[in-house]
């Protein structure tokens, strides 16, 4: 290594390790605030289907900021009642094993809510589509603070 | 160098670690069960699985009209002259038996001390509804004059082993709510 060559040596390596950092920060942010993912599939002909779509659910929580104050007015009022208990309830969920919250069968609908490590599963079954939905519980929390205007 | 990247990647495995740890598992975790079966033409079964730690957290939230803090306060003008606690301390003492005994045309009401719970048994021409609750419940339901406090009551009910709290068998519907560790829906 000349000298003239370890200055820049140095400014590479410098801006490499920066590069890893931010990666490895955005890896984490975007694994903490998980991934929501929606799978519908219609039974029969017709309607519209969506297959195993993945949204970050970080992208969801930057996305909130946008919506205006004045389009959520009216979900603030309802919302800021409710958002202490929800609020506590995605906290106390997040700590607690995984668990099956809710199970309904009838003859026609099947539908399952269960607690799956740092999300809410979502399964409904009925003669026309089956859906099935993950959402973070850091997600839900999100909306609901979003909506309840705090 | 590399010792600063090495370092780097062992700060943010350790992080993504002590996310992953938040999942691990509470011991000695008590479970509300609820399930709710209909036998009508539109047969419907329902099953409801709560850790008791999740409701004791929420109940004291909800607030609605002679219901706070987790307490249902209601008239003390209407029932002043009955000491509740006295009345449940001396019915624990009691023997064992049959207390209280309606028979009606349509309905025969029966409240049974059993050990140390208290039974009641509600019998309808469609219905027959059994609930059973121990006295230490019974005892951290009535802590303070005037009020049923149910927090107290839960967690009375957390620290026993598996209960039953209510069923009720109808002809068309059957309910059943109880108490276990198993994190399981039945």
């Amino acid at each position: 290594m000349t000298r003239s060559s370890r200055p820049f040596l140095i400014l590479f390596g410098s801006l490499v390790l920066l590069m890893l950092c931010i990666g490895v920060a955005l890896a984490v942010t975007v694994h903490q605030a998980g991934v929501i993912a929606i799978d519908i599939r219609c039974h029969g002909n017709g309607g519209s289907e969506i297959h195993n779509l993945r949204i970050p659910g970080f992208l969801v929580n930057q996305a909130l900021e946008f919506i205006p104050d004045r389009a959520l007015r009216q979900a603030h009022r309802e919302m800021a009642r409710l958002h202490p208990m929800m609020r506590e309830a995605f906290r106390t969920l997040r700590k607690l094993p995984d668990f099956e919250l809710v199970r309904v069968e009838s003859a026609d609908e099947q539908v399952r809510i269960v607690k799956r490590g740092r999300d809410l599963v979502i399964d409904v079954e009925d003669d026309r589509e089956t859906v099935h939905l993950t959402v973070p519980l850091a997600t839900l929390d999100k909306v609901a603070t979003r909506f309840a205007g705090i | 160098m590399v010792r600063a990247i090495l370092v780097g990647i062992l700060l943010c495995s350790a992080s993504v670690a002590g996310v992953s740890a938040q999942t691990a598992q509470t011991a000695d975790q008590k479970w509300l069960h609820v399930r709710v079966e209909d036998k009508g033409p539109d047969e419907e079964t329902v099953r409801i699985n709560l850790p008791l730690e999740l409701v004791a957290t929420l109940i004291p939230m909800i607030e609605s009209e002679g219901f706070r803090h987790g307490k249902v306060h209601w008239d003390m003008d209407e029932v002043r002259e009955i000491d509740f606690p006295a009345m449940v301390d001396a019915l624990r003492k009691a023997e064992d038996g049959e207390y209280i005994s309606v028979d009606g045309r349509d309905e025969k009401v029966r409240v049974m001390k059993q050990d140390d719970r208290l039974l009641i048994h509600v019998d309808e021409d469609d219905e027959k509804v059994d609930i059973q609750i121990r006295f230490d419940v019974v005892d951290a339901l009535f802590t303070a004059e005037g009020e049923l406090d149910l927090v107290s009551a839960l967690q009375a009910l957390g620290k026993e082993g598996d209960c039953e709290i209510v069923r009720v068998d109808g002809d068309d519907e059957h309910v059943r709510i109880w108490i276990d560790g198993k994190s399981t829906i039945e």
